[in-house]
């Protein structure tokens, strides 16, 4: 079983001073089926900050941390040693139509009946939310996604040609979207980063009444010998999640168009990006700010645990 | 169908009742129409007034809503325009019985409602046992997951909560909407009873009005002990603050109304800071804890750190703070989820279940689509439904399904079925109509309009309490299905009969009347942004008094009515010359034949009364009148810097700080608008100078009511530093302006608009000079117009703030540096001189120069102690937040 060493680190350097600064951190890998978080670390610089620890409504481990000194630098260093067990999957061909899972949440959602534990779950990932609305571009986006999800077609592999239409027709590209951009927009532009991509993916499948959840995590920095180096290793990641009935929760990355299987490091999930931003906050003060972020995952037995992240986004 | 009985046959004449909608005033008793009996009483007592009288009642009400400053839409209108609010001179009447079955149905639903809340934001058993659909939670975007699980003290979620009724034809009551995150409305219901009262005294004692100000003295009291659990470690009384978005807020009247009525400081989100989980107001004296917020943010915008992170009227770390039990916030963060309509399907079933009652009031037939066997309904008849959306962020508006083209009905029923869960259709309900004055014609008559009712049940020590009434709405027109204050409708006070309190408290029917709870708080320090606005409001009221003061001067100079021997009328302009220079051009012209007018309108330049000449030939094009008129016309043109444009300053930052303005003094203020708009008036000199002379009127009362009334606090010391900050330079200028320039007109002028012509007379038999005319204006210690006397009071009031000893010294040199100027015999000399026309203007000797030098001297240092307040004590950029995120 792969056990991963990460190095996760996020600097913010203002413009001018921050009086006080407010924040909320998605930093330690959750536990989960097929993962386990060995230790954790979280450092904070300029240091003296206020902390709490948390689980958020989803089941994730947050921090939340206060600065109230002044400063102009915000650096915040995360150490992680997980171990990753692959996870078995479902024969495609062999998973239940989708209509059913749409039927499923449908009757499990409307009331009358008591509710069953797995819908009051997945109940909460198959409505718009705060980055995913689904107003009058999810007529579009379903009509999109039902290509892939013909009548009676398995969910699985439904799921999976989705995944591969979307890595087909939309171009990766950093410069062309930022943390904010709309996914209509992206629908429309066809091109994107990995956020934009789950977000997208995860519309077209609510929008067909389906459940879908937004994974944060990260990937392995330099692939086994012979494998080719993955999209988005050098930063945090984010694929996609959708729910099958018999199944339970399946994950997919369209950005890599693959099942994630071993080299996908879970950190947190939620029904968007803005439930599980890595770090999130409020200052006063400081002007402008930039900020860097780098992120390695190196396997463990191959070296040490890294001092410092070597690459910078 | 005519109306018959007792009542003035020219009153009812077009006043119809329709067999298709209950109507509030008339009910048919076999052929005839009669009055119902609780309306009888009421229209006998108006049958006794004239028309006349009626519409002297009218005037009455009108006058008030205009001078207590009654708005709604405050400010966001970005022309500025106010609305003033609509309010009928009838009252709305409910008798004693009908009202108590309102009164227990409503706390009943605000009972349940509560319970509701408590099981969403905690087990969840509702959802688990499918009495909730599970669908109508998740969706909806006002589910705001980081409180579930957040405490609530005392179990109480909803402390005021508003709900919207309507009568249909068979006279019963129907619940259309529910209001539970931040209801509006209670306030102008208060605000309605004083207005009509007041009109209608008569009527309102011999009818035995259930008052309503026991309804908001059990809301505070209940605030007050809700208070977290340390609250009390400190010592104090609990700290209590309205949250408000700020004056652009449609319903900014009603924040600022309620704070002051209830006795509560009214903040801003950038007035609240997070530590420790604890929630603190910025004030003067540094941090206080603030432990109750009445909010009227809307759930998702009061935390950017945990809600929307696009917010900046919220309070970074709110929520953390909520959770932690550190503050109450009422109504608790995330009760907005109970408005959607889809809810109240279920209310009955879920009466049972937590409240073991029949739901006393029903809402109105509402199915919500994402249940199979409702959709299926809902589609069959969707041509008689309004269909809403389930979820508020959807954010359609409700389609009147009977209205739609064939078509687009069909696109309608297509989108149901593709998307169930966002869908409420909801029956149409024909709501009742009640008598109002018409506004049109003068005779006296009334007609019928829809009305709805939005009734108030709040938190009091004892359990939930109804306001005896609440606020009944208008329909604008006689066929308007909406009834809103946001689509232009108007508004009744309600009066519920059978009056069942104490005489003492029933007495207390006017706001201002709520009475102080029994302990107080320490007294509060202000906030700085509450700081910053006084300082600006004294400055700009002064700028003002200046402008009033100075413009009469310059425009009586003009015109020729002032000045004695050396002044002369100006020339009109040309008739029809072609291009207007405007008014400093033309008044530049009269001025270069009289030295004294030169030098004041050089001095209305210095201060920005009026702009320079290349500004004001910009501004809206003035017709070639003569100078004096042109000059006027600029004085009241916002667009100038003169009166007209400070009186606009005074008044936006008067109603920033509204809540701290006392009923009376908010008045003055109200007057003093008249003067902030262009009037046609002023293109006659004598007009322009009379309302001149009624501006100075009402500034004289604004600043003797600040004298006369102002308690001595924190803002009253900002307000009084403004003024003197602005009067200190306004005299600097003055006196560098009109000293040095030759001829007695000057001299006279500069007594004149420091209004010390009566001092100097009364102690100078021989005549004008310049010397003990400077003596006055510089170094009389007795005259509130002399520079001595501004540095003085400013060293007093600095002294007096928190932390600045330190802002004195500069002023204490600076009186220092004035005292010793030695305005002796070669200063007056050279002066004399230059008076007699020995020698010109600015040829003056080192004497004069000295003058000059320490005049300016002393407008910089006004300029200095502004920066320095402005450092020490308000509001700064780096109070501003913005919010990051990482990828």
């Amino acid at each position: 079983m792969p056990l991963y060493d990460i190095a996760h680190d996020t600097i913010y350097r203002y413009d001018s001073a921050v009086m006080l600064s407010q924040q909320l951190a998605h930093l330690r890998p959750r536990d989960c089926a097929g993962q386990h978080c060995l230790a954790h670390t979280l450092t904070i610089e300029p240091g003296e900050e206020r902390r709490r620890e948390r689980i958020d409504f989803f089941g994730n481990p947050v921090t939340a941390f206060s600065l109230q000194a002044p400063h102009d630098t915000l650096a915040v260093h995360a150490r992680s040693r997980v171990r990753v067990r692959p996870s078995t999957w479902p024969e495609p061909a062999d998973s239940a139509p989708w209509e059913l899972a749409r039927e499923h949440l449908r009757k499990g959602l409307s009331g009358h009946a008591p509710l069953q534990d797995d819908a009051r779950d997945v109940g909460q990932y198959r409505f718009a939310s705060p980055f995913i609305p689904l107003g009058d571009p999810s007529a579009r986006l379903g009509d999109y996604a039902l290509r892939s999800f013909r009548p009676g077609r398995p969910m699985v592999e439904a799921l999976l040609d989705l995944a591969s239409r979307i890595h087909a027709d939309f171009r990766f590209d950093p410069a062309a979207t930022s943390v904010a951009t709309p996914v209509a927009e992206v629908f429309e532009r066809r091109c994107g980063v990995c956020q934009d991509f789950s977000h997208l993916m995860i519309a077209c499948l609510r929008a067909i009444g389906l459940a879908a959840r937004y994974v944060s995590g990260y990937l392995l920095t330099e692939p086994p010998p012979g494998q080719p180096r993955l999209i988005g290793a050098d930063a945090s990641h984010a694929w996609v999640a959708a729910w099958c009935p018999g199944v339970g929760w399946v994950d997919v990355d369209p950005t890599n168009d693959m099942r994630p299987d071993g080299a996908h490091v879970t950190l947190a999930w939620g029904r968007d990006y803005g439930d599980v931003c890595p770090l999130r906050g409020v200052i006063l003060g400081g002007g402008g700010h930039r900020v860097d972020v780098a992120v390695t995952v190196t396997p463990v037995g191959s070296g040490a645990l890294p001092q410092h992240a070597a690459r910078e986004r | 169908m005519q109306v018959q009985l007792q009542s003035p046959p020219e009153l009812l004449a077009a006043y119809a009742a329709r067999p298709d909608r209950y109507d509030e005033l008339c009910q048919r008793i076999g052929s005839v129409v009669v009055v119902r009996p609780h309306w009888r009483e009421f229209f006998r007592g108006l049958a006794a007034l004239s028309a006349g009288e009626l519409a002297a009642r009218r005037a009455t009400l009108r006058r008030q809503i205009h001078e207590n400053g009654i708005t709604y839409n405050v400010y966001a209108d970005p022309r500025g325009f106010e609305r003033p609010w609509e309010l009928d001179l009838l009252p709305y009447i409910l008798p004693a019985a009908e009202w108590a079955q309102i009164e227990a149905a409503v706390i009943q639903r605000a009972t349940l409602f509560n319970r509701i809340l408590a099981d969403l934001y905690g087990e969840q058993t509702l959802l688990q046992q499918g009495l909730i659909p599970p669908a109508l939670i998740y969706g909806h975007s006002g589910f705001l997951r980081p409180l579930v699980g957040a405490k609530q003290p005392g179990d109480l979620f909803l402390h005021l909560y508003a709900v919207d009724l309507a009568r249909s034809p068979d006279g019963r009551w129907w619940v259309v909407a529910d209001r539970t995150q931040a209801p509006s409305g209670a306030g102008y219901a208060l605000e309605n009873r004083g207005v009509v009262a007041r009109a209608l005294p008569e009527l309102y004692r011999a009818a035995g009005v259930q008052p309503l100000v026991p309804f908001f003295e059990g809301f505070r009291d209940s605030l007050a002990a809700l208070a977290p659990a340390d609250a009390a470690e400190g010592g104090d009384e609990p700290l209590i603050v309205v949250l408000t978005p700020g004056p652009y807020n449609e319903t900014y009247f009603e924040h600022a109304f309620l704070a002051r009525e209830m006795g509560f400081p009214l903040v801003e989100g950038q007035d609240l800071t997070v530590r420790d989980e604890k929630v603190f107001l910025r004030t003067l004296d540094g941090l206080r804890r603030v432990h109750v917020i009445l909010r009227r943010v809307d759930d998702s915008w009061c935390d950017p750190l945990e809600l929307r992170d696009d917010s900046a009227l919220g309070v970074a770390g709110l929520v953390a703070a909520v959770r932690a039990g550190k503050v109450t916030v009422a109504n608790a963060l995330g009760s907005g989820i109970l408005e959607t309509g889809a809810l109240l399907g279920y209310l009955p079933r879920l009466a049972e279940h937590l409240l073991g009652q029949n739901l006393k009031m029903p809402s109105v037939a509402t199915w919500w689509c994402g249940e199979p066997a409702a959709c299926d309904y809902a589609l069959k008849h969707l041509r008689e439904l309004v269909l809403k959306p389930a979820y508020p962020t959807l954010g359609q508006r409700p389609v009147f399904c009977r209205d739609l083209p064939a078509e687009e009905l069909d696109a309608l029923a297509a989108s149901i079925v593709a998307r169930p869960f966002d869908f409420v259709a909801q029956e149409m309900v024909n709501i009742s109509q009640a008598p109002v004055l018409a506004t049109e014609d003068a005779s006296a008559s009334l007609v019928a309009r829809n009305i709805g009712l939005r009734v108030f049940v709040a938190a009091s020590p004892d359990g939930f309490r109804a306001m005896p009434g609440g606020l009944t709405r208008v329909a604008s027109g006689p066929d308007t299905r909406i009834v809103s204050m946001q689509h232009g409708g108007g508004s009744k006070d309600a009066w519920v009969l059978g009056e069942r309190v104490p005489p003492r408290a029933a007495a207390r029917i006017v706001p201002g009347l709520i009475a102080p709870p029994e302990r107080r708080a320490r007294a509060l320090s202000l906030s700085s942004r509450v700081a910053e606005n006084f300082f600006w409001l004294g400055r700009y009221s002064e700028r003002a008094d200046t402008a009033v003061r100075l413009g009469r001067e310059t425009l009586a100079r003009l015109g020729g009515l002032a000045g004695g021997a050396d002044a002369a009328p100006a020339e009109a302009a040309e008739p029809g010359s072609r291009l207007s220079p405007g008014a400093m051009a033309l008044a530049a012209a009269a001025a270069e034949r009289d030295p004294t007018l030169a030098s004041l309108l050089g001095l209305c330049r210095r201060i920005g009364i009026v702009l320079t000449p290349a500004d004001a030939a910009a501004s809206p094009p003035l017709r070639a009148l003569a100078p004096a008129e042109n000059f006027a016309h600029a004085l009241f043109d916002p667009a100038c810097g003169g009166v007209a444009a400070n009186l606009r300053l005074v008044l936006r930052l008067a109603g920033q700080v509204r809540d701290r303005l006392s009923p009376d003094s908010w008045r003055i203020y109200n007057r003093l608008s008249e003067f902030a708009t262009l009037a046609d008036s002023t293109s006659c000199l004598g007009d322009a100078l009379d309302r001149l002379d009624e501006a100075m009127l009402s500034l004289v009362t604004l600043s003797g009511f600040v004298i006369e009334s102002m308690p001595r606090d924190a803002a009253w010391r900002f307000l009084s530093i403004g003024r003197r900050v602005e009067r200190l330079q306004f005299l600097s200028a003055a006196l560098a302006a009109l000293l040095p320039t030759p001829g007695t007109g000057a001299l006279q002028a500069l007594l004149a608009v420091t209004d010390a012509e009566l001092r100097y007379r009364s102690r100078h038999a021989r005549g004008l000079a310049p010397q003990p005319v400077a003596e006055m204006v510089m170094l009389d210690g007795d005259n509130p117009r002399a520079l001595r006397y501004q540095l003085e009071s400013l060293i007093e009031h600095a002294a007096a703030l928190p932390g600045g000893a330190g802002l004195a010294t500069p002023l204490q040199h600076r009186l220092e540096a004035l005292s010793s100027l030695s305005l002796c015999d070669c200063l007056v000399r050279e002066l004399a001189g230059a008076k007699q026309g020995r020698a010109k203007a600015g040829a003056t000797g080192s004497h004069c120069e000295l003058l000059q030098q320490a005049l300016a001297e002393t407008w910089a240092c006004g300029n200095r102690l502004a920066d320095a307040l402005s450092q020490r004590y308000f509001t700064h950029l780096d109070t501003r937040s913005q919010a990051t995120a990482s990828r």
